[in-house]
């Protein structure tokens, strides 16, 4: 796919998408008042019966405990692997839209609103450690390792910390020139800046990141987050993960039923037939090797040959949004019903 | 002042007889020429407090958001889904037929073959979208997967067709008017209409089932015409039983017509007073027989105690009209006024119960207190009569004599106290009793009728329920929806109302943005929250007009809906005093929006319930408030009220303890039972006390006087309520059970009012009446 190419079909996408809105606005809305940004995203979370049956977006194991995050600041832990949920006070309201812990007792949660939380308990309590509601620039993963760690979102945003998590800063996304300069020579006028979302995070077992982005981009960090290069793409549709396989092999997926894998780092892909077009969202790698992968409409793949090849299960068109499993080596799969345990053999 | 008007009335009664006859003859052939126009005439606002602050609600909303007055029609494959040429013939035809059906709102029909069906899916490029059934669909194999693609596509799953695909909905909204007549729809019609649907493409695969106000509207008419069949059965028990006790085919006749024409003339009544029947107030022309023959039998008896004693018809007649005039009259006032009362609870319905009741009665003062004695003047007394009416007295004197020994104080002090043990156990259940619907489906019809059946099925094929709510956010201003602030609180708001226990699922205009904007974001669920700016909000609304129901032209006014788990009472009352709250705590949302409760049928219901609740004490306080003020002014005696006030209040009480334990709800059409069984229940006591005081008047003892009472009235009493009750005992077998459920109701009312005012009253009067010959008792 030429890159460029990719760049004028998504500026034109863009395009339309300001088009039809500033369109609509003339239609309907006779009183354009940019509304001043609320401090929603310091409001605290509501405790509710139904938090635990409702949209989560991420689940994480910390210790023998999971923790879920979800629609408007729900923050869940069980303690016996999924079988009930304690939904725990937050600071903020917001979607929240993944967690990360670096150890037992110490976790990090991002969302909308730009919303940084941190733990110190095992998720028990919450600090409001960031927000930037007026940016209206979501985050979407963070990842957390020795002292330096980094958060990303839409637009591409970049947050970094250098103490541990205690405090975050924004940054500059930075790929390396030589590629953006590359492209440059195809595309007339200066390039665009990049603003796509950054999806998903992942980091392999030897240390190496990887961005999943809007737009069928993919980038690789070979220096712990701090810079980046874009990998070629097999697709211009959006990826919302990468999932590290052994070695420099690597599973990416997204849009539409979309799943291609590489075994040298991300510079060939080859797609893997999934048999739907539901867009996935989470990938894990069990204990026993079996690969998962979840998606909207229901969509469960398992493969249990490394990825070369996926099954479908949809056992109902309930959205799954997450899956992980824990140190008892239950499996535990999230979406918009809140999270459950899951028995693979069904 | 009495002694003056009663030789007055008596002579201006029977000084033209023939001229007083002639008169009724002729208002009865036009009451009856004008019953003969009476139409039934069943309403959905009729059965609803249009005052409630719901109802006004309800309609102030009503014309932009549709009502509660809904049509449901499922198709069902006997076998496989509704993947099949003949099935999407059907429904296809099915949708057009729903659609030219009187009285519909034509932009609320909705099926996978109506145009405002859509689905949409997220592609690489945006949005993508259509209807469900592509404009250019014919049944093949390729055009059945391309819908079952986009129904997959769609959020119709569960509400439009079947979970399992094997059903498949066409629905729409009735409006109150037709709008191609301009008159009031009747809904009779439209639900004989959707009996033809069914009739016509119900087929041996395909089965029907057809849900909706208009359709139970139907169902209960079909159902009340077997009325008719039990009025029949009551009439002809009441007859048998008048005739053993009046041993004359001729007194019998005569007692018999004049309750008739005291029907006629009610029902004659009513057109001319511009109503029709509602088919929920069909017990009302049978009460009024019932109060007619229970005043006559008195009637009759009084008479032919005269007779007995030897006087001519004439004089007998016309002792019998001095000596009733005062006890039926206040009686029957008692019951006009008492029921009139009723008329200050604020649903149509039941004011109409209370309107066309009250002139029933008010009928039956002309009928049985003029008329009746009038023709009794003319039936002659030969020797043999007598001398039947002697064999009788002499077989019954025994047991009268047994019975009178209720008026003696020991056996009067063991009745009070039973009753006062009745009453505490009676409180006791009472208490248990539950307002509004107790079970699912219609109450009004059997659980296992058609009706039910259909709606357990619609119910368990499709993920919502047919029970909803809506609570209408008012923002006063056009593009309140238009905002983010506003989006949030009410984004905020329906996540508290989904929390409710009983409430199942939540349906508003800002759940479709955050799905709307998840879909502007290629579907990703990170993106399923409100869109935060005005150039995304405006482009999420891209997808929706009015007609989605989630917001008025203007976005100006936002429902929520609420799907609750079913109508029960305590579902309702639980979910409505959640929401209560929440207003009060937040009496403007994002300091310009407004709550407004609460519309659609469980709205309806909500509204109904708090006005039932509302009425449940002061419809007794009116009827109770009539009883004390007439027999005051009858009797000049608070003992004497005391003595027929009590037995009464504890009927009604045991009457509301067998309702609960029944578990019969008490709802717009239960309500005005106990208080009507108030009305008969007076009429015994009134009767009975009257006659008794005026025999102790005379200086007879306690005992003896109220044996002698037994003689004249408790006969009769004991008469009247027998043949009523086994006349209404018949309803239990009505094809609707709240017809039923009355039939249970006033079986017992009737018969034990009658308990109440032949054992509890004189034993009540052997304490109260101290003084009065108590020295002569043995």
């Amino acid at each position: 796919m030429d890159f460029s190419n990719k760049r004028t079909f998504q500026f034109c996408r863009t395009l339309v998408r300001v088009l039809l809105s500033a369109l609509f606005i003339g239609t309907i809305s006779s009183s354009l008042i940019f509304a001043a940004q609320p401090d929603r995203s310091k409001r605290a979370a509501i405790i509710m019966p139904l938090a635990a049956k409702t949209l989560i977006l991420d689940l994480v194991a910390a210790g023998e405990r999971t923790v879920a995050v979800g629609w408007r600041g729900h923050i869940l832990l069980s303690d016996n692997d999924g079988r009930s949920w304690r939904q725990v006070k937050t600071p903020t309201r917001d979607m929240l839209t993944s967690i990360y812990f670096t150890d037992d007792s110490h976790g990090w949660a991002v969302g909308h609103g730009a919303v940084i939380l941190a733990t110190e308990d095992g998720g028990e309590t919450w600090e409001l450690q960031y927000s930037a509601p007026e940016e209206e620039r979501p985050l979407f993963d963070v990842i957390v390792t020795g002292n330096y760690g980094f958060a990303v979102g839409a637009y591409a945003k970049f947050m970094v910390t250098q103490n541990g998590g205690k405090s975050w800063q924004p940054s500059e996304f930075i790929i390396q020139q030589d590629k953006i300069v590359a492209n440059k020579a195809l595309v007339d006028e200066e390039p665009l800046p990049f603003d796509y979302h950054l999806n998903g995070i992942a980091r392999s077992a030897a240390g190496t990141c990887y961005i999943a982005a809007e737009a069928g981009f993919i980038f690789r960090s070979n220096d712990g987050g701090h810079t980046w290069q874009e990998l070629p793409s097999p697709y211009e549709g959006s990826f919302f993960g990468i999932l590290p396989l052994d070695g420099e092999k690597l599973i990416v997926y997204g849009l539409r039923g979309h799943i291609f894998r590489s075994e040298n780092g991300g510079q060939n892909w080859k797609q893997i037939e999934t048999g739907t077009t539901a867009l996935l969202t989470d990938a894990a790698t069990l204990k026993n090797g079996t690969i998962i992968v979840t998606g909207m409409g229901g969509v469960i793949l398992t493969s249990t040959d490394n990825g070369k090849s996926f099954t479908l299960k949809q056992p109902n068109r309930v959205s799954l949004t997450s899956v992980v499993e824990t140190k008892s080596g239950a499996l535990i799969i999230a979406g918009e019903r809140g999270a459950k345990i899951h028995k693979i053999a069904e | 002042m009495l002694s003056r008007i009663i030789p007055a009335a008596e002579s201006l009664v029977f000084r033209h007889r023939i001229l007083v006859i002639i008169a009724f003859v002729l208002i009865t052939i036009f009451m009856g020429y004008s019953a003969s126009h009476l139409k039934i005439d069943a309403g959905f606002t009729k059965l609803v407090p249009m005052e409630h602050e719901f109802m006004k609600t309800y309609v102030r909303h009503q014309k932009e958001f549709g009502g509660a007055n809904k049509i449901l029609v499922a198709l069902a494959p006997k076998k496989g889904d509704i993947f099949t040429p003949e099935f999407f013939t059907a429904i296809q035809k099915v949708t057009e037929e729903v659609f030219f059906l009187p009285g519909v709102d034509r932009s609320r029909v909705i099926s996978i073959f109506t145009p405002n069906a859509r689905f949409t899916e997220v592609t690489e490029e945006g949005f993508a979208g259509g209807s469900l059934v592509p404009a250019d669909f014919s049944p093949t194999p390729e055009f059945l997967q391309k819908v079952r693609t986009n129904l997959l596509k769609s959020t119709h799953i569960g509400r439009l067709v079947a979970k399992d695909f094997t059903a498949a909905l066409v629905k729409t909204d009735l409006m109150e008017i037709d709008p191609q007549t301009g008159k009031k729809l009747n809904l009779l019609n439209v639900a004989k209409r959707l009996e033809d649907i069914r009739e016509k493409y119900q087929t041996e695969n395909i089965d029907i089932h057809i849900i909706g106000f208009a359709k139970v509207m139907g169902d209960m008419t079909d159902g009340a015409a077997r009325v008719v069949l039990f009025f029949g059965i009551a009439f002809l028990v009441t007859a048998l039983l008048v005739y053993f006790y009046t041993l004359s085919l001729r007194r019998t006749g005569v007692l018999l017509g004049v309750a008739l024409i005291a029907v006629i003339w009610q029902l004659g009544l009513l057109p001319l007073m511009g109503f029709g029947i509602d088919p929920m107030g069909i017990l009302v022309p049978f009460l009024v027989f019932a109060i007619a023959i229970s005043h006559g039998v008195q009637m009759v008896s009084a008479n032919s105690a005269g007779l007995f004693a030897g006087k001519s018809p004439l004089e007998a007649a016309k002792t019998s009209f001095s000596s009733l005039l005062i006890p039926g009259l206040t009686a029957l006032a008692t019951d006009t006024i008492g029921f009139a009362t009723i008329f200050l609870i604020k649903i149509r319905i039941i004011q109409e119960m209370a309107m066309t009741a009250g002139i029933g009665v008010a009928v039956i003062i002309l009928t049985n207190l003029i008329l009746l004695p009038v023709v009794l003047s003319y039936v002659s007394a030969n020797e043999m009569y007598r001398e039947k009416l002697k064999r009788k007295a002499a077989l019954m004197a025994p047991i009268w004599s047994k019975l009178s020994s209720v008026a003696s104080r020991p056996v009067a002090a063991g009745i009070i106290g039973l009753c006062l043990i009745l009453a505490l156990l009676g409180a006791w259940k009472a208490s248990d009793i539950k307002i509004g619907d107790t079970q699912a489906g219609v109450p009004e019809l059997r659980p296992d009728s058609r009706y039910n059946l259909d709606t357990a099925f619609i119910t368990k094929k499709f993920a919502i329920g047919v029970d909803i709510m809506s609570i209408f956010i008012e923002g006063g201003e056009a593009d309140a929806g238009v905002n983010y602030e506003n989006l949030t609180e009410v984004d905020d708001f329906e996540w508290f109302l989904a929390n409710i226990d009983g409430v199942v699922y939540t349906v508003s205009l800002a759940k479709y943005l955050r799905y709307a904007n998840a879909g502007w974001n290629e579907g990703s669920p990170f993106w399923r929250v409100l869109p935060t700016n005005q150039p995304s909000i405006a482009s999420c609304f891209l997808g929706i007009s009015s007609a989605s129901g989630l917001m008025n032209a203007d976005v100006s006014v936002m429902p929520i809906y609420l799907f609750t788990r079913d109508h029960k009472a305590e579902t309702i009352s639980r979910i409505v005093a959640a929401a209560r709250k929440y207003r009060d705590d937040h009496p403007v949302l994002s300091n310009k929006l407004k709550i407004a409760l609460m519309g659609n049928n469980v709205g309806v219901m909500a509204a109904t319930n708090e006005e039932v609740q509302a009425s449940q004490t002061p419809i007794l306080l009116y009827v109770y408030g009539a009883v004390i003020l007439f027999c005051l002014i009858a009797f000049r005696s608070i003992r004497a009220v005391l003595c027929i006030l009590l037995p009464l209040g504890l009927v009604s009480l045991l009457g509301y303890a067998l309702m609960a334990i029944l578990g019969i709800g008490l709802k717009v059409n239960t309500l005005p039972i106990v208080a009507l069984g108030v009305g008969v229940g007076v009429d015994y006591g009134i009767y009975i006390y009257a006659s008794f005081n005026s025999i102790l008047n005379r200086g007879e003892s306690f005992r003896n006087a109220y044996e002698k009472t037994l003689d004249i009235t408790g006969n009769g009493v004991l008469v009247t309520a027998l043949s009523l009750a086994i006349g209404v005992a018949t309803w239990i077998w009505s094809p609707l059970q709240f017809q039923a459920d009355m039939g249970v109701l006033l079986t017992f009312l009737f018969l034990v009012n009658m308990l109440g005012a032949v054992f509890v009253l004189p034993a009540l009067a052997a304490w109260l009446l101290r003084g009065k010959n108590t020295a002569e008792n043995p």
